[in-house]
């Protein structure tokens, strides 16, 4: 069942394509999950649950979920490492289609690039700036202090 | 330019591991043809993006889910969970190990619970 959404927030975001719902600051991520949106990464059945973190340089995740969306990654590339909230990382970048799930509006399917650890990843799924966010224009209404239901807006232009 | 006997594919590394992702878009769009560097092409090229119909992305599934993990995350802190709405499914360390048991159904969820 897909959300409502208010005539006010229809209104603030005319003419952007997609709302993904958002969840913000669940007591139980503590800290770890500030943003989360609901995703399909490959061609996993489930939907999965991703940190929306505009202050990460790539998406990233980790070896186990790589293995999951094998069939569906890009060859590796070169190996990078990347300084992450758990300490240095080191993985290649590698395309991986993504498909934001949206509660109002069509879902949008990114071939973006993510950073595949080769290591051992204790964080969650994390949706970051290059290969992805970059390419897409967005907004998020968290809805503070207001009660609405937290989105985040993604237009349809390029 | 690479720096001289820096090879065009490591100069595109080290421009991207240090952050420098622009620049590195701009020497791979003057770069000659190098089969070194079509990886970096593909991995930094500007992705495709596609509209689909909605499928199964739902604030109340989220808001179901956050009522279980709310109550139940700390039991499986650094797990994969998969949760049907505000039911337990299954869990694993492991989300390839977790989705090989699962069945084919899209109205699981499937969440790392971070280790803090």
């Amino acid at each position: 069942m897909n959300a409502p959404i208010s005539q006010e927030l229809q209104q603030r975001f005319s003419g952007w394509g997609s709302f993904v719902a958002v969840v913000v600051d669940e007591p139980w991520s503590r800290g770890l999950m500030s943003v989360a949106v609901q995703c399909r990464l490959g061609s996993l059945t489930e939907p999965e649950w991703a940190l929306w973190d505009t202050g990460a340089a790539w998406s990233v995740i980790g070896p186990d979920v790589a293995r999951a969306v094998a069939a569906d990654l890009g060859p590796p590339g070169s190996c990078i490492a990347l300084s992450t909230r758990f300490d240095r990382k080191v993985g290649h970048l590698r395309l991986l289609p993504l498909t934001l799930a949206a509660a109002f509006g069509p879902d949008l399917s990114v071939d973006a690039t993510f950073l595949v650890l080769d290591g051992p990843w204790q964080g969650p799924i994390v949706l970051g700036l290059h290969g992805l966010m970059e390419h897409l224009p967005f907004a998020l209404h968290l809805g503070a202090h207001s009660g609405a239901q937290p989105l985040l807006a993604l237009s349809r232009a390029p | 330019m690479p720096p001289s006997g820096v090879e065009p594919a490591e100069h595109v590394r080290c421009l991207v591991e240090s952050g420098r992702v622009a620049e590195a878009r701009r020497y791979l769009a003057s770069a000659p043809d190098d089969a070194s560097l079509t990886g970096w092409r593909e991995v930094l090229a500007p992705p495709v993006v596609r509209f689909l119909p909605t499928t199964s992305g739902s604030a109340e599934t989220m808001r179901l889910n956050s009522l279980w993990l709310n109550a139940h995350a700390d039991e499986h802190r650094g797990q994969w969970v998969a949760l049907r709405g505000d039911q337990f499914v299954d869990c694993d360390g492991e989300l390839d190990v977790l989705h090989r048991r699962l069945p084919d159904d899209a109205t699981i969820t499937l969440i790392k619970i971070p280790l803090v």
